[in-house]
């Protein structure tokens, strides 16, 4: 009896969970062929393009290996291969031992102040580019800079010793400028975590304090200083704004200044910045299939078992360690801003002696009164706050199909989410002037700043899905279900458990999203006109054509707009937290 | 160099004497400890005294610390404390969590500094706040063993256990012969290549403690030593301790939560509480006669029945309890004065109570009470026997299951005169 009166009854609910899991896989489907398109075209145009030659990008092509022929035999781009990766070893060399130094400082030992300077590290680590090499212009320039002048002051100095336009001053502004941040704000957690018994081992074993830093500490911390190192110098290679700005006086060309002089200069070679492009993706692809091997296998688990943190005692040395990361912190964003905003009140920039004066408010009225900055000041905005929203929602559901789901194609969506990592911004910039301009559809979109934002999104899908990726599977399965069972609808779950608990995510990833949009230069040098052109690329055009003064001013709003977005984003996510306890 | 100016004997034997002049062998007062430690378990007293007998050896202290404190903020985590290690002697450090056990160790090692005090190890200051001397961890020569064992992950057992020897610059034939040697010392014959993390609990402290031991140090800490292990491996590893530290006859700072472990491995044991030391003495003497309540509560179960006491003469009271019928009970007592009159408890350890079926006899010499069966709990090796003696007064004592007990049955509990102790309220 009980078999037939349930039998009508299955099919109905075997066609409804059929329809629904459709209806599931028909969403997830559009989103991964999305997200496939809009990373995949961009990289597709390019190499198909490697093999023609025309005018300019998007006009009619003839068929050409020209482009291949130069980019393999051209001695100014192979120079330029050597350069971003000898660049790139110098400065990653350089910022491994400080970064290592520093994060040890301030997570293992009782230095005075160590919160405090975690977050000037995290400051260090939001400051846009542009306005803290403007500011070691002016410490730096081999005529003008001040700390050639106070150098020059002292006997046997005949000629200035610093010049901020040469392979070094590249290296000390990357240097500055995040390069060692980003390694002590990343490498910071794990280093938090560390057992102190096992430092304390090494010291009653005999070994100093320095020593167990090198024997010990270091070789515990060894997997994540890999996998922190290997992310920095993916970001290394892919530099553009600072040897675009420093390079051209020095003479110091890489791949992506070379890629925007081929697409920007008359003439121009579109054929061969793709063909360069497809030989950089090749150098660039073994970096980041590593990479993804080692984030895949991290262990999520969180730190289980009894340790405790004892802090190091660093006795007589406390106030000297505490002085030498406070001096990093301010060479790297007080002391630049100091100078920044001075050159913004010089009549000529770096000049301090004039004979009728040196200060003067031209500039700033100048530039501010200027239609073109409110309108930078506009796209700015717009830019910013676009790619934060869309960023925080799309990456959000990337995220949430990877993890929670059981979607066929999750993992090729998880891959693919990974492929904007390895695009160098001038290349992701490049692929996306292609897409637009050779797909009749997509024409009206040329300098709108829609193309802007889609550029800058994509840019940091990758960082963006991984940190939604993180709370997802901290957050666990079990909390979301147990809502459910509770009695809620899913909408009602993700309403009052998930979102809450998601929040500070949701917040931080904004933030990123925001300043990586406000301070970014090499995904939209390419796609961007006279119309739809922010503050950024302002700066560098002002930068380019020596304009130093007003280039300072457009600086400082700059630095003004991405550091009041962060403070404003940490206190939001800061109430956000303490109210979830 | 470290190793040729402190010639040691491994293999322990015949030069286990840590007295200079060779008057007294400590062998044999460990051997008369362990002894008296028995009988006690057995429910005996026997009258040998081996705290008279360590006091007449006096031998030479390896740690001595003085007037040491330390405060965390508002909270005094050791205050003002004194005391010695010998050579040679296992001296623990017993209390709950919080007492300042720890803090003690970690000064002792230099991961603390304290806020007043002086420590001298083997005779030279390492630490003294009024001479502004601190000896930092690494050149006081001291082997620790870490509750975590803080077994380093990156290294091989080989490598794990050779470090101290490293630090110190040993060649590396005389460190290869060393380590090995301490391995086979230990019982990881064989494993000196396997990586840190491939180790069981048992192993990782084993090689804790070869690495401890490896340079041969004058002191071996021990930071509860035995919490992560689990309760058999635990067993084991306290009687090979034991075995070891015999043989190499080495001085050792035990801390520890476990009253089993710091009676069972102690020559000496420091209660503490709060920051101070409660009582110091032999594992003997602190568990027969505690000095305070909180000793006495700390170490062991314990019954504690109120009453008044109604005589006291010469070291002898007799205390009227207020329930079991009113029944007297004579006690000797050697602690704090006690008048005629006072509210008194009577403590009394469970093991010691002999339980008998039937009623209470007339002719009963010992001190004795009457009490009911309320419940039995069978524990496999013997009961466990909740007894009433009156209204809202019950004891819990181990009964032997070779008598068939019945709830409900009238027993007699004998309180030997001797082991009863008697406190003020």
């Amino acid at each position: 009896m009980a078999t037939v009166t349930t039998t009508p009854e299955r099919p109905d609910r075997i066609r409804s969970s059929r329809l629904r899991l459709s209806g599931r896989t028909f969403l997830f489907s559009s989103l991964l062929l999305m997200v496939a398109f809009l990373v995949l075209t961009p990289l597709t145009l390019i190499f198909i393009n490697s093999f023609y030659e025309s005018e300019t990008v998007g006009a009619r092509a003839v068929f050409s290996l020209e482009g291949w022929k130069s980019a393999l035999t051209s001695p100014g781009i192979r120079q330029s291969l050597i350069n971003t990766l000898t660049l790139t070893l110098a400065r990653q060399s350089i910022a491994l031992v400080m970064a290592i130094f520093f994060v040890w400082l301030i997570t293992r030992t009782n230095i005075p102040g160590r919160r405090w300077l975690e977050f000037g590290f995290w400051m260090v680590f939001f400051m846009p580019t542009l306005p803290i090499l403007l500011g070691w212009v002016l410490l730096l320039h081999p005529s003008y800079g001040y700390l050639n002048d106070l150098v020059l002051r002292l006997p046997f100095v005949n000629s200035p010793p610093f010049n901020i336009y040469s392979w070094w001053g590249i290296v000390w502004v990357h240097l500055l400028t995040g390069t060692v941040a980003i390694k002590v704000v990343l490498l910071a957690p794990a280093f938090r975590n560390m057992d102190s018994a096992l430092e304390e081992a090494s010291r009653i074993s005999g070994a100093s304090v320095l020593g167990t830093l090198w024997r010990v500490v270091v070789p515990i911390m060894l997997p994540a200083i890999l996998v922190v190192t290997l992310m920095s110098a993916v970001i290394s290679l892919q530099a553009f704004e600072i040897e675009l700005a420093l390079g051209g006086r020095a003479g110091v060309d890489v791949f992506s200044t070379i890629i925007w002089k081929f697409v920007k200069l008359d003439p121009a070679y579109p054929g061969r910045a793709a063909a360069l492009s497809i030989l950089v993706l090749a150098v660039m692809v073994p970096f980041v299939l590593l990479q993804y091997r080692f984030i895949g296998k991290r262990n999520y688990a969180t730190v289980t078992g009894q340790y405790q943190v004892n802090l190091t005692r660093l006795r007589r040395l406390r106030w000297p360690a505490f002085s030498v990361v406070m001096l990093f912190i301010m060479m790297a964003t007080v002391l630049p801003l100091a100078f920044l905003v001075t050159g913004t009140f010089m009549k000529l920039f770096g000049f301090f002696g004039l004979p009728n004066g040196s200060f003067t408010t031209e500039h700033w009225t100048r530039v501010v009164t200027d239609p073109i900055f409110s309108a930078s000041v506009k796209n700015t905005l717009v830019l910013g706050g676009s790619a934060a929203l869309l960023g925080a929602a799309w990456f959000s559901i990337i995220a949430y199909v990877i993890v929670r789901t059981r979607f066929r194609f999750r993992m090729l969506l998880d891959f693919i989410s990974w492929v904007p990592w390895a695009l160098p911004g001038v290349l992701l910039g490049l692929g996306m002037l292609w897409m637009v301009l050779s797909i009749p559809i997509f024409r009206p979109l040329h300098t709108s700043t829609f193309v802007l934002v889609m550029a800058v999104t994509l840019g940091t899908i990758t960082v963006g899905v991984q940190m939604f990726r993180t709370t997802f599977i901290q957050i666990g399965q079990d909390i979301e279900e147990a809502a459910r069972i509770s009695g809620g609808s899913w909408l009602h779950a993700y309403r009052h458990v998930l979102l809450p608990i998601m929040a500070p995510t949701v917040v931080t990833v904004a933030l990123v999203t925001f300043v990586a949009a406000v301070r970014d230069i090499s995904r939209i040098v390419l796609l961007a006109g006279s119309n739809n052109r922010p503050l950024s690329l302002l700066q560098l055009d002002l930068i380019r054509d020596e304009s130093l003064e007003a280039a300072a001013v457009v600086g400082v709003v700059i630095t003004v707009i991405t550091v009041g977005v962060a403070i404003v984003a940490q206190v939001v996510a800061s109430r956000i937290s303490i109210r979830r306890r | 160099m470290l190793f040729a100016s402190r010639p040691r004997h491994w293999r322990g034997g015949s030069s286990r004497k840590v007295d200079p002049t060779g008057a007294s062998d400590p062998g044999l007062a460990e051997l008369q400890l362990s002894q008296a430690r028995m009988s006690v378990r057995n429910g005996e007293r026997i009258s040998v005294d081996t705290t008279e007998e360590a006091a007449l050896e006096q031998p030479e202290a390896v740690v001595q610390i003085r007037g040491l404190s330390k405060s965390f903020g508002s909270v005094r985590a050791v205050s003002g404390m004194d005391l010695d290690i010998r050579a040679g002697e296992v001296f623990t450090l017993l209390g709950p969590s919080g007492c300042g056990k720890t803090t003690t160790l970690r000064l002792l090692a230099g991961f603390e500094e304290p806020d007043e005090g002086e420590i001298a190890f083997g005779g030279r200051p390492i630490v003294s706040v009024s001479r502004g001397i601190s000896v930092p961890p690494h050149r006081r020569d001291m082997g620790m063993v870490f509750q975590s064992y803080a077994i380093w992950p990156h290294m091989s057992v080989f490598d794990n256990v050779a470090y101290p020897l490293k630090t110190r610059r040993v060649g590396r034939d005389e460190i290869r012969e060393r380590v090995l040697r301490t391995l086979k010392l230990v019982g990881l014959e064989g494993l000196e290549d396997r990586p840190g993390p491939l180790l069981s609990g048992g192993q990782q402290q084993r090689v804790a403690v070869a690495r401890a031991l490896v340079y041969e140090p004058r002191l071996l800490l021990l930071d509860e030593p035995f919490s992560n292990l689990d309760a058999r491996l635990r067993e084991q590893m306290r009687v090979e301790l034991k075995i070891l530290q015999r043989e190499l006859n080495i001085a050792v700072l035990l801390v520890t939560h476990d009253q089993v472990e710091a009676l069972s491995l102690s020559d000496r044991i420091a209660v503490m509480n709060a920051g101070n030391v409660e009582q110091m003495g032999t594992p003997d003497e602190v568990y027969s006669t505690p000095a305070s309540p909180f000793v006495r509560d700390f170490l062991g179960r314990v019954l504690v029945l109120p009453g008044i006491a109604t005589s006291q003469v010469d070291g002898t009271a007799t205390v009227t309890l207020a329930a079991a019928g009113h029944q007297q009970l004579v006690c000797d007592y050697n602690g704090a004065a006690i008048a005629t009159g006072q509210s008194v408890s009577v403590a009394i350890r469970p093991e010691v109570v002999s339980v008998t079926a039937g009623a209470k006899g007339a002719t009963s010499q010992m001190n004795s009470i009457e009490g009911r069966i309320e419940a039995l709990l069978f524990l496999g090796d013997s009961y466990e026997c909740r007894i009433e003696i009156g209204e809202e007064q019950h004891v819990l004592v181990q009964v032997p299951r070779t008598i068939k007990w019945t709830e409900g049955d009238t027993v007699v509990l004998g309180l030997p005169r001797e082991h009863l102790t008697v406190w003020p309220q």
